[in-house]
């Protein structure tokens, strides 16, 4: 039965991704997890915990996954190239399944739509983005002392500016802003700033 | 009278930013404002009626440095500090307005939120980026043709990079809000940014 709910999590997780919280009804849920509304009401007691175990269930992948892939780079060019090609992935990104695949700012878009009904999903994504900051900040350190980076560059400040730029495309997603512009721009402003910290 | 109408748009306009427009019940209103049905809409006709004169309240704070102030900007790190104490000080009179902090970018949320309702708002939005971007590669190409900065950098480019370091905002909650920390933060980003591409002479 513990399937059966994460099963039904899943499936409705990707239709909040591809259409929207609101726009999705119950009855969208119960044909996409193949269910009843009652098998429906058995697990859950409405479409807002539905989604909250899907955000909560994507976070806790997410998480892990970051942590497997900073243990496999080991430095900041890495890391850029590696953020440019997922952020390239958005572009023909079908929801198809779920999983740490999923790319996080789509994730972001819809929490900008539902964060006003659950504000404590808010913590969810800051955690998540605490430890990437972290793990941000020891990839710098560890480049700095590699001789990859300038040893002038401060390592929290570099990781900050690094995390902004990707934000930026979350600004494009909101305002609904040519989504491929966005994604060359950002490559540019990686290519750029690392041109200018690395030695 | 007209004290207590304020204090409505206030405290409602308050609401719409932190959870959302659509999101807020005529009840949450209610609440908020202390207000009964009877009494709110003796000074409303509807939710949508607050909401216009919050934001056209809000938009009295929005205009920047004007044209001539900004021909006279001599350097880009003259530039970077007009535009972080705009935002300071952006913050303190809305702050003075709305008697609370408001963080631009939840401010942009709603305007998206709400563009159906007043499109005219959500172009204005719109120019206002247009122009903060125009104006940052203005800045920058003078900086680059006067030797201030690396002419090797593009100036598109290093534009968004600047104006990407103001975004940093939108992660602050608007009750808990340390905006100390925040502004010091921007500033950090803009300061190694600076250091990274002027020009070592």
């Amino acid at each position: 039965m513990a399937n059966k709910r994460s099963e039904i999590t899943e499936k409705a997780f990707l239709l909040f991704l591809r259409k929207g919280f609101k726009a999705v009804r119950l009855h969208d849920i119960e044909k996409a997890a193949g269910i009843t509304r009652g098998t429906f009401y058995y697990h859950f007691g409405s479409k807002e915990e539905v989604l909250k175990e899907g955000l909560i269930a994507y976070y806790a992948l997410i998480n892990a996954h970051r942590t497997v892939e900073f243990q496999q780079i080991s430095s900041l060019r890495e890391y850029i190239d590696l953020a440019v090609k997922k952020l390239e992935g958005i572009q023909d990104y079908r929801a198809g399944s779920f999983g740490a695949d999923i790319p996080e700012v789509l994730c972001l878009s819809l929490l900008v739509e539902v964060v006003a009904i659950f504000p404590e999903l808010k913590k969810v994504t800051v955690e998540a983005k605490m430890l990437r900051l972290a793990k941000l900040e020891q990839l710098i350190l560890e480049a700095k002392q590699a001789g990859e980076l300038r040893n002038d560059v401060d390592t929290s400040v570099l990781a900050g500016n690094i995390l902004n730029i990707m934000a930026g495309v979350i600004n494009y997603l909101v305002m609904r802003q040519d989504v491929s512009y966005a994604l060359s721009s950002i490559r540019a402003q990686y290519e750029q700033l690392y041109s200018l910290v690395s030695v | 009278m007209n004290c207590l109408r304020e204090e409505i748009i206030n405290k409602a306009f308050a609401l719409f930013l932190s959870r959302g427009y659509h999101a807020c019940s005529l009840k949450d209103l209610e609440t908020a404002t202390g207000l009964t049905k009877g009494a709110f809409y003796y000074y409303f006709r509807n939710k949508e009626e607050i909401l216009k004169e919050g934001l056209e309240r809000y938009a009295t704070v929005m205009e920047e440095i004007s044209g001539e102030e900004f021909e006279r900007v001599g350097s880009l790190k003259e530039y970077i500090d007009v535009v972080v104490d705009e935002k300071v000080c952006r913050i303190e009179r809305l702050q003075e307005l709305f008697g609370l902090f408001i963080i631009e970018e939840l401010y942009f949320q709603l305007v998206l939120e709400v563009e159906k309702l007043f499109p005219a708002y959500r172009r204005r939005i719109d120019e206002l980026s247009k122009q903060r971007l125009s104006r940052w590669e203005k800045v920058i190409l003078k900086a680059k043709q006067s030797g201030e900065i690396k002419r090797s950098l593009d100036t598109s480019i290093l534009a968004r990079n600047l104006m990407s370091v103001s975004g940093s905002m939108v992660n602050i909650e608007l009750s808990s809000a340390d905006l100390r920390y925040a502004f010091s933060d921007m500033r950090l980003q803009y300061g190694q940014y600076y250091m990274l591409i002027k020009n070592k002479t």
